[in-house]
């Protein structure tokens, strides 16, 4: 069967980096591929160069049978190839038919726009596509995450796209929503014969969705396996270059060590309700929970974000009452929060003041800043987490994902807390960066130190936690430890 | 991909300054324009009046790009300049007070309306554009009643009038250059070297980062109004002992010059990003094409325009820098 599109000998250059060397993909229409990869495998620089959003050094790309070079992004929609991108460029208060529509030409009766016409067509596409019925004047701002990629998607297909490139598109959504744009992406392989790249770095996605996936490391092919041939260890094998070494913490007992944190039935009105736990010196205590369980809400008004509306939080046998965090900082507590973009960096500030704003906000204000100290901070915790960095004046942005990641934990660890709160740790790094913040943390345990974990990683809590507290619609379901801590367990409490 | 370490570990290669010299250049070049255009003014005397003249708008400039550093603006603080001098004005006049008394109490009144405008943004957590609008109106209201619209003018002499506005060290250095070099000083340890200064930084970068990294992020937006307005109230005290009038409408459009000059020196309107030197020589700047032109000979008229010019060009520069950061 001739392929839709056919990837030969790329390669890109970025300065003196190989970006991709002589990387070839093969794309049959009517399948999904999956392409996987760690950060900087070189996934984006391929889909861009694909989507013509950039040109490659060398190498051709065929593209139905006929030689494909892209001028532009534009061009390479005009011939059916379309990008799907992570985040999602929409305008909320239109209706969903008008952001279908949207672009250079706009269906109109001489200079007014022809809002039947679109209605209606919306209505066929969705009909034709995703075999569903809507209303297309509801402005999409009020639509879920997933009706709002659908949308973007019937975009994309209306426009007679071959093949679409999903990159990341699952990143905003909740599992059942995840379940439902992946039901429709079948569909429409089956039934409107389009093809799909799916890049993506979570491994159960990439097996669930994907006919093949291409693997990429360090910019070249690595392996390309068929659906048969699927297995998360080989997969993790051979995107990582070896496999996840964490060690299983050691269960070790913790009912005799000294109590240092306990939430008595904190709730949330909004999120959870009378939840209670209390955590031991030394412990690593688990969160587990799908998205929208509370799990979330509830690690992170430990920290006071937002303050509780009933119940207390004791730490150290002081009973802090609904906590602050200014409170619960004096009291040695840290917090890692889930998303590092908003909620963690400062884009504008170099990686010295990022990695001491903890130290220099509990400092008065008038305390005189010398720059050559915090960068004497950056210098030890750079050794002991082995963060990679080239100058400590740099903005932080110039770091990868997992060393911001590492750079946000150094943060607290300047200030020696004796609790750690941590929100998704290992969210949006590579495999690498995530068995080695598993090490630090379980160090840091080891050290005396008592840590908390929400993730939304299920396998990873259990590779980290002595203990781990299911969460199910904002209530705790059960406390698993010991024997009781396993796989089946998590998933049914988590899910029934 | 990020592997590329350039191998200088300890380059320094300091941010900040790299972007103030920019600045600098500018100022030079444009400097180097006028000279060549008229022979009157690259000399001291016009160095001099040009630094006596940036000395108010630089004051309130540089203490309002710490406050747009920390993600807000005041666009009262033409208003709370008046009411500074109104106020001063009317206890010396109509209550018989000492200057030096009167000019303290006006200060004060600066101090309590710029904690107004931080009490107001910060707790009820609107747009400082908006509330800082309705707060100049307030604010200039006050003035005109105060005043009943009319101009006061000081006919006594006294040491005040020499210490904020019209004695010249050494006999020909005016001494508001000093109350200039001196508030710049302040404003830069304050902003540049103190664990204050970086709070200021963090909170208007990313305010909720700021928030869970325990900096108190209202307290520090508060300070940075009551700095503005400290700011504003210093400065209508150097208009005052200069001039020894003072009008009930002085100061209008001071706000958006003070802008104006963070902008060109570098001060990112999103917050996060600026600097007190960027901020002075952006004033500077300013003095500069504005005397420039006079000395040239140009249409009053033209000058704002220019004016308008150089901040669109600095504003230009400005994106095209932050866009070349690489910053998503």
């Amino acid at each position: 069967m001739q392929s839709l599109l056919s990837v030969q000998n790329i390669s890109k250059h970025f300065g003196n980096i190989h970006a991709l060397r002589n990387v070839s993909l093969d794309i049959s229409p009517k399948k999904i591929i999956g392409l996987a990869g760690e950060n900087g495998a070189g996934k984006s620089t391929l889909v861009r160069i694909i989507c013509g959003a950039i040109p490659c050094d060398s190498g051709e790309m065929k593209y139905q049978g006929r030689p494909y070079k892209p001028h532009d992004v534009s061009d390479a929609e005009s011939l059916g190839i379309s990008v799907f991108h992570q985040e999602i460029p929409i305008c909320p208060h239109l209706s969903i038919a008008a952001n279908v529509f949207l672009g250079p030409t706009i269906p109109s009766l001489r200079i007014r726009p022809d809002w039947k016409f679109m209605n209606n067509r919306c209505i066929e596409l969705y009909k034709k596509f995703l075999d569903e019925d809507i209303d297309p004047t509801i402005p999409i701002g009020e639509c879920s995450a997933a009706e709002q990629q659908l949308a973007l998607l019937v975009r994309v297909l209306s426009r007679n796209a071959k093949l679409v490139i999903l990159d990341e598109p699952t990143t905003a959504l909740s599992a059942p929503e995840v379940e439902r744009l992946f039901d429709s992406i079948k569909r429409l392989r089956d039934e409107q014969g389009i093809g799909f790249i799916f890049v993506s770095h979570l491994l159960d996605e990439l097996m669930e969705l994907s006919d093949e996936v291409f693997v990429l490391r360090d910019g070249e092919n690595v392996g390309h396996l068929y659906k048969a041939e699927f297995s998360a260890k080989e997969l993790s094998r051979l995107i990582a270059g070896r496999s996840i070494d964490v060690q299983h913490r050691s269960a070790k007992g913790f009912a005799e060590a000294e109590i240092t944190l306990e939430a008595r039935s904190v709730s949330l009105s909004k999120s959870h309700e009378d939840i209670s736990f209390s955590v031991h010196k030394g412990e690593v205590f688990g969160i587990a929970g799908l998205q929208g369980s509370g799990r979330s809400e509830v690690i992170s008004s430990l920290f006071g974000l937002p303050p509780l509306d009933k119940g207390s939080v004791i730490i150290q046998g002081n009973d802090l009452g609904r906590i602050t965090i200014s409170k619960a900082i004096t009291a040695g507590v840290g917090y890692l929060p889930e998303d590092r973009k908003t909620k963690g960096i400062f884009p504008d500030l170099n990686i010295a003041k990022n990695i001491g704003i903890v130290s220099i906000a509990q400092s008065r204000d008038l305390t005189s800043y010398n720059e050559e100290e915090y960068i004497k901070l950056v210098d030890t915790m750079a050794g002991k987490l082995s963060i990679k960095i080239s100058n400590p004046k740099d903005y932080i942005s110039t770091l990868s994902g997992g060393n911001q990641q590492k750079a946000m934990l150094a943060r607290w660890l300047a200030l020696s807390p004796s609790i750690l709160v941590l929100n998704e740790p290992t969210r949006g790094v590579d495999i690498g960066a995530k068995s080695e913040i598993a090490k630090i943390i379980s160090d840091m345990a080891e050290a005396g130190c008592t840590i908390i974990i929400a993730s939304s990683e299920m396998e990873e809590l259990l590779l980290m936690c002595d203990r781990i507290m299911v969460m199910n619609r904002g209530r705790a379901r059960i406390i698993l430890e010991k024997e009781s801590l396993t796989r089946e367990n998590l998933f049914f409490y988590a899910m029934s | 991909m990020n592997k590329a370490p350039t191998k200088n570990h300890r380059s320094k290669s300091n941010i900040v300054l790299g972007r103030d010299f920019g600045v600098l250049i500018a100022a030079i070049l444009i400097a180097v324009f006028f000279t060549i255009a008229s022979p009157v003014f690259l000399t001291a005397y016009n160095f001099f009046n040009l630094l006596r003249q940036t000395a108010q708008l630089g004051i309130i400039a540089m203490a309002m790009t710490m406050l747009i550093i920390s993600g807000e603006f005041d666009l009262s603080v033409g208003a709370i300049y008046a009411v500074t001098g109104v106020l001063t004005g009317i206890l010396v006049k109509n209550m018989g007070l000492n200057i030096w008394l009167a000019a303290f109490i006006g200060f004060l009144a600066a101090l309590v309306l710029g904690f107004v405008n931080g009490t107001l943004i910060s707790i009820t957590k609107i747009n400082s554009f908006i509330g800082t609008l309705s707060t100049q109106m307030i604010f200039r209201g006050i003035a005109m009643v105060l005043s009943q619209g009319q101009p006061i003018s000081f006919l006594q002499s006294s040491l005040f009038f020499d210490a904020f506005g019209r004695a010249e060290i050494f006999g020909n250095i005016p001494v508001q250059i000093l109350w200039l070099l001196a508030w710049t000083l302040i404003s830069f340890y304050l902003l540049h070297r103190t664990s204050f200064g970086v709070k200021v930084f963090a909170t208007g970068d990313n305010r909720l980062a700021a928030d869970l990294s325990g900096i108190k992020t209202t307290r520090v937006k508060k300070t940075c109004f009551i700095i503005t307005s400290a700011a504003a109230g210093l400065s209508s005290l150097i208009s005052l002992a200069f001039l020894k009038t003072v009008t009930p409408t002085q100061g209008s459009g001071l706000e958006l010059e003070a802008i104006a000059a963070g902008v060109i020196g570098g001060t990112s309107m999103s917050g996060g990003v600026g600097s007190i030197l960027g901020t002075f020589i952006g004033t500077f700047i300013m003095a500069e094409v504005r005397t420039g032109l006079v000395l040239m000979g140009t249409d009053a008229y033209v000058q704002d325009a220019f004016v308008g010019l150089v901040i669109a060009l600095a504003v230009i520069i400005n994106v095209r820098f932050s866009i070349s950061k690489g910053r998503s």
